[in-house]
């Protein structure tokens, strides 16, 4: 017995130690690649000081664009988060182990979800872009779609670890499905479906902004068009502004959460 | 007035622990009968039978002619409905949605009624409804705290807010597990005091679980002893006998018998 234990576990270093030297391998390769000499960090210091110098004073000349844009950020990340949480509230009750009719619903959705999320939301927005266009729309369905894959995962989570007491005592008096769903599943499970839509949209915002990058609306479409024309000034001052509107968004999520937990 | 009896019911759970071992009574309307038993005697389980809350392994169970035990296993939706609204549970940790109103929870009371989604929640319950949930919790004398949360509550006030929900539901048959094991000695005698009231006074049904003899022997029509599954005593509760009582709690229970890890709450 002690004998096979150790030899078992001999095997497992074995291919502990043949994964540690692969990945040690893949480091130092991924290091000659990047060739992160000190010389190109220097420079690259140096040009960093140059953006700088050319970025200070910010140019507000075009602020009050750049302010619509971030509005339109915000609104997509909005629009596409309630999307988002909208559909997942079924897509966890399908997912759930106590709430799924059987087993097939229950493995498809769940597998169905892990697949959503393993694709990146850039990746989204490029095939949305190539599918409905440039602009807004593309921006919210891959915000709706990416918080599909985060929220549903999470809330069903968190159906599946409420406690069966509330669900049995419905149950008990004879409720229908919805009306435990409705009644207790909803209800014990509310202020943690409330703390994942609020880091959702907290998420979201980060993530409408960079989706502008690949024309799928909002300010990151300026962000990019002031960079590649280095006008730093004007990619400063939306740098700030960016800041400025997530920082604020997590004070008022903040809030919330407190409100409600 | 309907009837509740039980045949043979074994219960044997996924892991093999055996609950009950072939459990039989029969319980006339009106009467109120005290289970008994040390844990693991199988009490919670049977009451989790009768309500469908468990499917036993054999046996049968009727409530109103209706066999339980064959509705679950065919999944015969309806069969059970008609069993769960005549059949109300008071549970040992009250089980109330901690997060809504007092209110709200009795309301809750009548699931088992309600199709429509709106009228489930007070807010769009038809006004009679409403007015129903605050007679039942006026009766339990909590009318005051309609509006509180329900983890705002002391234990003993929760488990009345229960009894509040068991009498909206108005079944004819009240199944009480260990209702009072959660409360202190006071709020505990309380508890029993209002819910032998109200089942008087509606002339229910009730099949309590306890495991306080003094209790049992105070509020018990009949006292129906369970040890590992199986009964041992069945009798009015005014001529017990001191044997079948010792003989109800042996110490040498634990060794004549293997441990029965039971009182699942799955």
């Amino acid at each position: 017995m002690g004998e096979q234990l150790r030899r078992r576990g001999g095997g497992a270093s074995g291919w502990g130690g043949g994964g540690g030297l692969i990945i040690l391998g893949l480091f130092l390769h991924g290091v000659y690649i990047a060739q992160l000499t000190p010389e190109r960090l220097l420079s690259g210091m140096g040009r960093l000081g140059g953006f700088l110098s050319q970025a200070i004073p910010p140019d507000l000349t075009r602020a009050s664009n750049f302010f619509w844009a971030i509005l339109v950020t915000f609104e997509m990340a909005l629009v596409g988060t309630v999307i988002g949480v909208l559909l997942s509230l079924p897509v966890a009750l399908l997912a759930s182990d106590n709430t799924s009719p059987n087993r097939l619903v229950r493995n498809i959705t769940r597998n169905t979800v892990a697949a959503v999320r393993t694709i990146p939301d850039l990746v989204w927005a490029l095939i949305f872009v190539v599918a409905i266009g440039l602009g807004p729309a593309a921006g919210i369905l891959t915000i709706a779609v990416d918080n599909l894959g985060f929220c549903g995962r999470f809330f069903s989570e968190r159906i599946e670890e409420l406690e069966p007491g509330p669900v049995e005592a419905l149950s008990s008096t004879g409720a229908s499905q919805l009306g435990i769903i409705l009644g207790a599943i909803f209800p014990c499970a509310f202020p943690s479906f409330v703390a994942t839509s609020l880091y959702a949209v907290e998420k979201s915002i980060r993530s409408a902004v960079v989706l502008g990058l690949v024309g799928a609306g909002g300010i990151g479409v300026e962000l990019s068009t002031s960079m590649r024309l280095f006008r730093y000034d004007q990619a400063l001052t939306i740098i700030v502004m960016i800041w400025l509107v997530v920082t604020a968004s997590e004070q008022v999520s903040t809030q919330i959460r407190r409100r409600v937990i | 007035m309907i009837p509740l009896s039980i045949n043979e019911v074994c219960k044997e759970f996924p892991d093999g622990t055996r609950a009950l071992n072939g459990v039989s009574f029969t319980i006339n309307p009106g009467e109120g009968t005290v289970l008994l038993g040390s844990n693991g005697s199988g009490k919670t389980t049977l009451l989790r039978c009768i309500n469908g809350l468990e499917t036993a392994t054999s046996g049968q169970i009727y409530v109103d002619h209706i066999d339980v035990i064959e509705a679950k296993r065919r999944h015969a939706r309806k069969a059970l409905k008609r069993v769960r609204l005549q059949t109300g549970m008071v549970f040992q940790k009250f089980h109330l949605i901690n997060n809504l109103g007092v209110l709200q929870n009795v309301l809750f009371g009548s699931l088992g009624r309600t199709q429509n989604p709106m009228k489930m929640f007070s807010i769009g319950a038809a006004k009679e409804e409403r007015m129903r949930a605050m007679a039942c919790l006026d009766r339990v004398g909590l009318a005051d705290l309609a509006k509180r949360r329900a983890d705002t509550l002391s234990g003993g006030q929760r488990q009345r807010v229960a009894i509040a929900r068991v009498l909206m539901q108005d079944p004819q048959i009240v199944l009480a597990d260990e209702p009072i094991a959660s409360l202190d000695p006071k709020s505990g005698r309380e508890v029993m005091d209002l819910l032998w009231e109200i089942v008087r006074e509606r002339n229910l049904t009730v099949v309590c679980a306890l495991h306080q003899l003094k209790i049992a022997q105070e509020y018990g029509d009949r006292l129906i002893g369970l040890r590992c599954g199986n009964v041992v005593m069945d009798t009015p509760a005014d001529r017990i006998d001191a044997d079948q009582l010792s003989h109800l709690y042996d110490d040498d229970q634990s060794q004549s018998v293997p441990a029965v890890p039971l009182e699942v709450t799955p």
